[in-house]
């Protein structure tokens, strides 16, 4: 086994180093993905253009049509223009930006697999919770919420990815516990996971959110980072944590943000009675 | 009555919260920093302690540590602006009550210091010896009136027969209780949530106005009421100094009291009930008694739908397109009334306006549900 400090503080060296020479191996956002995005800043955008896009990709256009399938009482969407104009544009952004994540938490390797696994599930339950939360506190963007809570844990795979390295490059299996793994995902990730937002040209209050969602701000409350730091603690505290972690922590960010945030305990504790079934058909 | 013990090096914070937990009755004490707390603590006992966390001298945390150290259990609230989460996990392992940040909504505070004290109480096992038998003040029900049954007015008389008396002057329709102690109204004040108290102006050995403090604090959206013996002096300036809305004479003259209830109860109901179709009704009150429309278009909801069950319905249509629409009371509202109906087997038709539809569609657990636009395309559909 390693001495995990000296690993954490040599990981984070590289991890400067590489963003500072713009070498750091980040991830780009799937071509269709990018494409649909940049399309859909447009306030104005060419639904016709949009649906041709979607249709060169299998993988994306079944997805819409899915999430049409399950937000409409209308049954199933029988085309993906059906589908597009059933989702909404801003869904359909959440949606892309929803698979393309998920894609990153895959991993060659069974363990660290199943390790990634566990942040995603911990990943999508802070993000519908910040979207529910952010909707009962009445903060202007809940989309934005849901892409912080989405994204807050983001550069965990990369830096697993990195440690998969160091692994390949020693040629030794088990060299590192599962708890230490995690501590070192835990405390190299946040810069990673800044400059895989900004490569994605996730919407400023997004990357500001993953950026700040370590300590609260009270210079403005209802912030899309406070929101996020709130739903990190309520998720780990209700079985949605991965892997380890600091229950004392997690219950004071809970304490605090219960207050920071203004949140009525009942109905936090009602949006919490469903979020395993929620988690699963999130976005 | 409990002492409330403020430590904060801020005089204001001192001063205001000083002033509004001595509006509900209850003794404060004061002490600028952690060392003038501890040497406080050392000669006087008190029931809770509302402790900022940075302070010059001592600071909180320190003082709690020491407090701790000699055996000292006394609940604290932490009131401050520290929102660091290493120094609030810090003090939540030497033991507090709960964690309020600065600013913060008065009622909020008199609502966490009520629920502390309960713990307390419970905790030691004293609650008599802590508080004064004739008001203690105990714990509202977390969240505001959660599930407490909505009942008219309520009547506190030492002399059993004033509430029967009361009752025969009023229509059939509206509902009371009566309390001929202090501390059976405090209990009922827990338990149930009422839109008016009327409290006698002389019950022995209590103090009316005191006790009208403490049930505002549970009872934050009902209008407080004096009872006094007709004479010939005029109450009205005593009972408005006392802090009571309105009074009314005993013994009670019909008229009389048809003229207060008008002024204060609004007799139209919140719900309308037609076969199927339940429909909430408008809201023109004051923004301040919207929890108390919610809490009756609540208890309403459930009875109805208890009926329709009841009668063999097989679906519900719930009308709430007059429905005030405030975040988090209406998510709450619509999650119990679906859940209600879905527990005696019965399929609820929401019925809504564009407002209601985004705020149900922004919130995951109501995202699904459909609304409709009309109760007749809220029929059609569930034929």
């Amino acid at each position: 086994m390693i001495a995990v400090e000296k690993l954490i503080v040599q990981l984070e060296q590289i991890i400067r180093n590489r963003i500072a020479s713009d070498r750091l191996a980040v991830p780009a956002l799937p071509a269709t993905a990018t494409r649909c995005i940049t399309l859909l800043k447009d306030p104005d955008v060419d639904i016709k253009r949009l649906i041709a896009l979607l249709e060169t990709d299998p993988v994306y256009a079944a997805l819409v049509v899915r999430a049409a399938s399950t937000v409409s009482a209308g049954g199933a969407a029988r085309s993906i223009e059906q589908a597009v104009l059933r989702v909404g544009t801003d869904a359909l952004r959440t949606l892309l930006l929803h698979a393309s994540a998920r894609s990153l938490f895959e991993s060659p390797d069974s363990t660290i697999r199943h390790r990634l696994a566990q942040v995603w599930r911990h990943t999508v339950a802070v993000a519908v919770l910040a979207r529910d939360v952010a909707a009962l506190i009445g903060a202007t963007d809940v989309e934005v919420c849901y892409l912080a809570g989405l994204f807050h844990d983001i550069g965990k795979p990369i830096v697993a990815g990195l440690l998969l390295e160091v692994e390949r490059d020693s040629g030794k299996r088990d060299w590192i516990s599962g708890d230490d793994w995690s501590r070192v995902v835990d405390t190299c990730h946040r810069s990673i996971g800044v400059a895989l937002a900004e490569k994605w040209a996730l919407p400023p209050e997004v990357v500001v959110g993953v950026r700040d969602c370590v300590e609260y701000d009270d210079a403005d409350r209802q912030s899309a980072a406070n929101v996020v730091i709130y739903c990190n603690g309520l998720a780990k505290i209700n079985g949605f944590a991965a892997g380890a972690f600091d229950a004392e922590d997690a219950r004071a960010v809970v304490l605090i943000g219960r207050s920071m945030l203004d949140v009525d305990d009942a109905v936090v504790e009602r949006l919490m009675s469903r979020i395993k079934d929620r988690t699963e058909v999130a976005p | 009555m409990p002492t409330v013990l403020i430590v904060d090096d801020s005089s204001s914070t001192r001063t205001i919260v000083g002033k509004a937990l001595r509006e509900i009755g209850f003794e404060v004490e004061q002490a600028e920093d952690g060392e003038q707390c501890l040497a406080f603590l050392e000669m006087t006992k008190v029931d809770l302690i509302l402790l900022e966390v940075t302070m010059p001298k001592m600071d909180g945390p320190t003082m709690l540590k020491h407090l701790r150290e000699r055996g000292d259990r006394t609940p604290v609230i932490i009131l401050t602006r520290e929102s660091k989460r290493s120094i609030v996990a810090g003090v939540m392992k030497l033991g507090i009550e709960d964690y309020m940040l600065k600013p913060f909504k008065p009622d909020d505070l008199k609502a966490k210091v009520f629920k502390a004290l309960r713990v307390s109480e419970a905790a030691t096992g004293a609650a008599a010896a802590s508080v004064s038998a004739s008001a203690a003040p105990t714990a509202p029900a977390a969240g505001g009136a959660g599930n407490r049954p909505s009942v008219d007015i309520m009547v506190v008389d030492d002399m059993d027969n004033v509430h029967k008396k009361f009752r025969q002057a009023i229509a059939a329709h509206v509902t009371v209780l009566g309390s001929v102690r202090a501390d059976e109204a405090v209990t009922q004040c827990k338990e149930a949530v009422f839109r008016i108290v009327l409290i006698d102006m002389v019950i022995p050995g209590i103090n009316s106005a005191a006790l009208m403090n403490q049930l505002r604090a549970l009872q934050p959206h009902a209008t407080f009421v004096a009872l006094v013996l007709r004479s010939t002096c005029d109450p009205r300036a005593e009972v408005t100094a006392a802090g009571f809305a309105d009074f009314l004479y005993k013994p009670f003259d019909p008229a009389a009291t048809a003229e207060l209830l008008g002024r204060h109860l609004e007799i139209r109901d919140v719900l309308e009930v037609d076969g199927d179709l339940l429909t909430a009704t408008a809201f023109d009150g004051k923004e301040d008694k919207l929890d108390r429309y919610y809490d009756k278009l609540k208890g309403l909801v459930k009875k109805a739908v208890e009926q329709l069950a009841s009668a063999c319905y097989d679906d519900v249509i719930l009308d709430l397109r007059r429905l005030p629409v405030r975040a988090q009371k209406t998510i709450r509202f619509v999650i119990d009334a679906v859940k209600e109906a879905k527990l005696l087997g019965l399929s609820l038709r929401l019925v809504g306006g564009a407002e209601l539809a985004g705020l149900l569609k922004r919130v995951t657990e109501t995202a699904e549900l459909p609304l409709h636009t009309s109760p007749d395309q809220a029929r059609s559909l569930a034929a």
